[in-house]
């Protein structure tokens, strides 16, 4: 397939409707209009930037600003310490436990996946980092498209965070012309199952893809049914509590999206059955061999975990680019040096270590 | 528009001031973190001052180091014998690495092994090409020294991995072995990757020996890769250079090897031109002679410790003539022998026998691999990956508890191996089962000979690939295992394991285990 098919024809589809629908008027640059499909930082992955947004950027007169190619620049330096540092790194273990479905233990089962939940966003987020870092020194802007979504609290506030341009497109193209939520349940049931459907077919034609957006579909339909009980039920166990209710709500939202991963990673559904079945199982033994790393790397993949945690959490207050920006200049220098030596130092490169980003097959 | 200007240039300028800051900050991170660890022997060695001249120094790739036992020639022939090899290299990274090290040492005879001259699909193969040479480079103190050698060799694509390793090569946290994604591979699938190579293979001599004489016939002026070739002249003017003599050898392999046809017929060729450059032919002449079976390849290309040791033997003696002196080796004394247990789950179990009093092992290594770290007195170890102890590099290292003590470092040749299983220890009858995998219509065979009365008992074809034998009396015994497959009759048979039965304690261990073969 045309790298990046998916993500452009969704671009261009969003815009012959709007223009369809006179939500927008044409772009009669043919430039312009082409350069806003093909802009070459979010060709392959995104994000899906509307062309109505893109198209007037190329038009104004851009010089070249020192602020604008730091700032992008230091976007792209956290973009790929996201990917090669992080993802990758955390992709050994996933591909360790996810080449043996159901042969390893229910700890081995349920870090590989919790390790390729965190790959996944740390892969994707980290090429939509390059990909608006590089825009910027452009002086583009392309929008965002994560909003630390793994505090989310919710299934349907995951999607308020996680693949930002995607969700916009679908609620925007599809579950609105549905009708939405201003229908009846049943109707309005179908019509989530429908738009979930359509995201795990974007993603791939395989059955996986469908299972795992089925399941976000009936997340999000049982969510909206039990909300009330649910929310008499953390009344009454927390009452005031609001942190303690937090933490549950966050940690429950994420177990239930670690098993929709687990399809969406999985070789087949067959294979996320049985990895899923495997949690059950009992058998919680640690063993480093079953994660394909030794005692070091699996330290070091804890710590990356929780720093991927610690980021978004800090970043919920205040962005993490700004605070950096506005420290003096040796402080600025000492963090560039930091980041760029974590990334020469812990990277993974090379053939067969590095990894393909993951969404550039979608 | 003048402000705008100025401040451009401003930021120019801050730009090249964090380069050099970079650079400054690369150099005193390179000191601050240099332990020294991760430096190849044969470089430290060198690095060393008032150490003795290295006479002979062979240069080459994972074919080099397990056909050659360095240790086993300085024993034997009393000359300073040392290797500088790392796996997966081909002739552009032995040149730079060559290069770099004669900046510090110049021996007398450099031994060529041709395998990396003929490849070409190494780039693809290694997730760390740069790091090679870098695996050598701890030994050269200045790290922008350093760069300048990366630059040589690099290809753009490669910057990045070079440049992660030129950094981490020389801190304290490379011994954690950031280079994992192949590693990982070797651990989980090594042991059956092992099995796998051997039972593709046939080990045929005459044919390695026809095909090398057609290769020359019909390509006589060689098929070096242009690369392969500019690295190979490189080492001819180094030779010149810093006069030392050039041999070349082919390290024997189990099947013709197109990587080491390519640029045999070349270098034949190029004899000629270089007074200095002395190729050694053990692929047709002196294969014989030097007595290899396919029993002593751990897979097609690499030999096992048994054939390490014929061929550095063979190798032994064209040095003593050369340089006109005794060769007496010891081959037993080289080595610590240790056991090699395979367990039931399929991981193998080392067992030592090196602690003195109060020494603790502290790091277990496996050719360049430093597999586990932490001081512990157990005396064994249990580990997934059999691939590169089979073939010889397979070390130890020991330190006391007491702070400051030196390492030693001991060397192991897993000489036994055994199984491990109550079955195999209580019963007389075992159970062996060929796993050929054929397509249908299989037929099986099995002969047993008796290692030392030579008796054969021969068991004729029959559909059951599962096979039991009682023994009878205690030795050991050699089972073969014969396949043949219709309609076209292709037939081919396996030495498939060695037994030794003890008939007074009713034990039996198996001492090889050489192919794809199950026993119950």
């Amino acid at each position: 397939m045309p790298v990046g098919i998916s993500f452009y024809l969704f671009q261009v589809t969003g815009y012959l409707i709007d223009v369809y629908r006179k939500k927008t008027e044409a772009v009669r640059h043919f430039g312009h209009y082409f350069l806003s499909l093909a802009f070459f930082p979010k060709l392959a992955q995104g994000p899906i930037a509307p062309v109505e947004q893109l198209a007037p950027q190329f038009g104004d007169r851009k010089r070249l600003d020192p602020l604008s190619m730091r700032k992008g620049a230091v976007r792209i330096l956290i973009g790929l310490i996201k990917k090669a540092v992080i993802a990758d790194r955390l992709a050994v273990i996933a591909d360790s436990v996810f080449t043996a479905p159901g042969q390893l233990s229910a700890l081995s089962t349920a870090i590989g996946i919790v390790c390729y939940a965190f790959q996944l966003y740390t892969d994707f987020a980290g090429y939509t980092d390059v990909a608006i870092g590089t825009a910027q020194m452009f002086g583009i802007v392309l929008p965002e498209n994560f909003k630390q979504p793994y505090l989310a609290r919710s299934v349907a506030d995951f999607w308020r965070r996680w693949h930002l341009t995607l969700s916009n497109w679908l609620r925007e193209y599809i579950y609105f012309p549905l009708g939405g939520s201003r229908v009846r349940t049943v109707r309005w049931a179908i019509n989530v199952l429908i738009v979930f459907l359509v995201s795990g077919m974007w993603h791939g034609s395989g059955l996986t893809f469908i299972i795992w957006g089925a399941i976000h579909a009936l997340y999000q339909i049982i969510g909206k049914l039990t909300a009330g009980p649910r929310t008499a039920l953390k009344t009454k166990l927390f009452g005031k509590k609001v942190i303690a209710c937090d933490i549950l709500s966050v940690a429950s939202t994420f177990v239930l999206i670690c098993a929709a991963w687990t399809f969406f990673r999985a070789d087949s559904s067959g294979n996320a059955v049985k990895m899923l079945a495997r949690l059950a199982c009992g058998d919680w033994s640690f063993s480093l061999a079953q994660l394909g790393v030794n005692a070091a790397e699996c330290w070091t993949s804890l710590i990356l975990v929780i720093l991927v945690i610690a980021a978004d959490l800090i970043s919920r207050r205040a962005s993490i680019l700004e605070w950096i920006e506005n420290r003096v200049l040796p402080i600025r220098w000492m963090i560039y040096l930091v980041m760029l030596f974590v990334l020469i130092l812990f990277g993974m490169y090379g053939s067969l270590s590095a990894q393909s980003f993951i969404y550039v097959s979608f | 528009m003048k402000s705008a200007a100025s401040a451009n240039v401003r930021a120019l300028v801050r730009l090249v001031v964090f380069i050099c800051v970079f650079f400054a900050a690369f150099m005193a991170v390179d000191r601050l973190f240099f332990s020294g660890s991760n430096i190849h022997p044969t470089w430290e060695y060198a690095a060393q001052p008032g150490h003795d001249p290295i006479d002979i120094l062979f240069v080459g790739n994972s074919h080099t180091y397990t056909s050659i036992d360095a240790e086993l020639l300085t024993q034997a022939t009393g000359l300073n014998v040392r290797e500088l090899t790392c796996a997966s290299v081909n002739g552009e990274i032995v040149a730079a690495d060559l290069a770099a090290f004669l900046e510090y040492e110049v021996p007398k005879v450099v031994v060529l092994e041709m395998c990396p001259f003929g490849a070409t699909n190494f780039e693809e193969m290694r997730n760390d090409k740069i790091g090679l040479v870098y695996e050598h480079f701890d030994g050269i103190p200045n790290p922008l020294w350093r760069l300048r050698t990366l630059a040589g060799v690099a290809s753009p694509k490669d910057i990045p991995v070079g440049l992660s390793q030129l950094f981490r090569g020389n801190m304290m946290w490379s011994r954690w072995t950031f280079d994992h994604g192949s590693r990982s591979t070797y651990d989980r699938y090594g042991a059956k990757r092992q099995y796998q190579v051997y039972y593709d293979y046939r080990f045929d001599s005459e044919a390695i020996s026809a095909q090398y004489g057609k290769a020359m016939l019909e390509d006589p002026e060689g098929g070096m890769d242009p690369t392969n070739l500019e690295a190979f002249e490189e080492i001819l003017e180094l030779a010149e250079k810093h006069d030392f003599e050039i041999w070349i050898y082919n390290a024997p392999t189990a099947t013709y090897d197109a990587r080491y046809a390519r640029p045999l017929s070349k270098i034949i060729s190029m004899q000629g031109e270089y007074p200095r450059l002395r190729f050694i032919d053990n692929s047709m002449v002196a294969l014989p002679e030097i007595g290899l079976e396919r029993t002593d390849y751990y897979d097609a290309g690499h030999l096992n410790p048994n054939g390490m040791e014929k061929i550095t033997v063979w190798m032994g003696k064209l040095i003593a003539d050369r340089f006109q002196c005794e060769f007496k080796p010891d081959v037993q004394a080289a080595y610590k022998e240790t056991t090699v247990r395979m367990l039931e789950d399929g991981n193998y179990r080392y067992t030592f026998d090196i602690f003195g009093e109060g020494e603790r092992r502290f790091v277990y290594s496996v050719g360049d691999k430093r597999v586990d770290t932490g001081f512990t007195d157990q005396d064994w170890i249990d580990e997934a990956a059999l691939t590169q102890r089979e073939i010889g590099r397979f070390w130890v290292y020991v330190r006391s508890t007491e702070a400051g003590a030196e390492e030693r470092q001991y060397r192991f040749v897993p000489f036994t191996i055994e199984h491990y299983g109550a079955s195999i220890k209580s019963s007389e009858t075992i159970e062996i089962k060929n796993e050929s995998n054929f397509s249908n219509e299989l037929l099986f065979a099995w002969y047993v000979t008796n290692k030392e009365t030579n008796e054969v008992e021969k068991y004729p074809y029959s559909n059951s690939n599962i096979f039991s034998y009682t023994f009878a009396e205690s030795g050991t015994y050699l089972f073969r295992a014969y396949t043949r497959q219709q309609p076209e009759d292709y037939r081919r048979f396996t030495d498939i394991l060695t037994v030794t039965y003890d008939a007074e304690t009713g034990t039996l261990s198996v001492d090889e285990a050489l192919d794809c073969v199950t026993v119950s």
